[in-house]
């Protein structure tokens, strides 16, 4: 019995050691603009806010990313241009990850799994550690999935897939407020030389 | 000047001011979005939509 459990902590400590993983105290993004479509395929969008030069914004204290006019309708389609290196402080040491520290950690980055296009179509190629400023897209067509990493408004066919993350549809008749959620638990990658973040979890509430 | 103070004076002309005022206010008033909503016609109405950032 005693050997049993000697080798089965043994396996959860291998286990639990194979990544080392942690969360982070502040998580910075700029985004450079918003647009919304009443198409779930996300043609014809219009700009809710744009600007060229963006501030950092900590979504750890629920910024504000910007805001503008939209007319009486359903939207089915949500879409961000973002800067995809984020400014992350990880929450506790976890290997080459040290608390308190500030990295600068690509989310776009693999070019093999990562693509993305902006609205009009140009594409995008992810570049690991350079800044590429994809597109972030959400809709409710049938091109989403929970594996998808957001960074296309359709689904290109890879193994991770590039294609757009699920929404329900914004029904607006008045003024309202929603945020763009980029969730960072626990992908805070301590575990090769380098600290690096694996693929956020990305929604809109 | 005593041409236009004959066309002043004129019949026609005083029967035709007004209906050229009228007219004239009329495609203002078309011409002004603002003034064309109030008269009736369906106002497209504008939202405020805000957006923030959350990390969870």
């Amino acid at each position: 019995m005693k050997k049993i459990l000697a080798v089965g902590l043994l396996f959860l400590g291998l286990a639990s050691g194979a990544k080392a993983l942690t969360s982070a105290s502040s998580v910075k993004v700029k985004v450079f603009e918003m647009r919304a479509s009443v198409n779930s395929d996300c043609s014809g969008a219009v700009t809710i806010f744009k600007t060229d030069n963006p501030t950092p914004v900590d979504l750890m204290t629920n910024p504000l990313l910007g805001s503008g006019a939209l007319t009486n309708g359903t939207y089915h389609c949500l879409m961000f241009h973002i800067d995809d290196i984020l400014t992350v402080v990880p929450q506790t040491t976890d290997g080459s990850c040290t608390a308190g520290t500030a990295y600068n950690l690509d989310i776009f980055t693999d070019q093999f799994q990562n693509l993305s296009a902006t609205p009009e179509g140009v594409v995008i190629l992810a570049h690991p550690g350079i800044e590429d400023d994809p597109w972030i897209y959400f809709n409710d067509s049938t091109a989403t999935a929970l594996t998808n990493d957001c960074f296309a408004k359709v689904n290109d066919g890879c193994s991770v897939c590039s294609g757009p993350c699920r929404m329900t549809p914004l029904n607006e008749t008045s003024d309202q407020t929603h945020s763009l959620v980029i969730n960072t638990n626990f992908k805070v990658d301590g575990s090769s030389t380098t600290c690096v973040m694996l693929q956020p979890v990305m929604s809109i509430r | 000047m005593k041409g236009i103070l004959r066309l002043a004076q004129s019949r026609w002309l005083r029967v035709l001011a007004p209906i050229l005022l009228a007219c004239l206010t009329a495609c203002a008033k078309k011409h002004d979005p603002a003034a064309a909503n109030s008269g009736g016609g369906a106002a497209v109405q504008r939202n405020v939509i805000t957006m923030k950032g959350a990390a969870q």
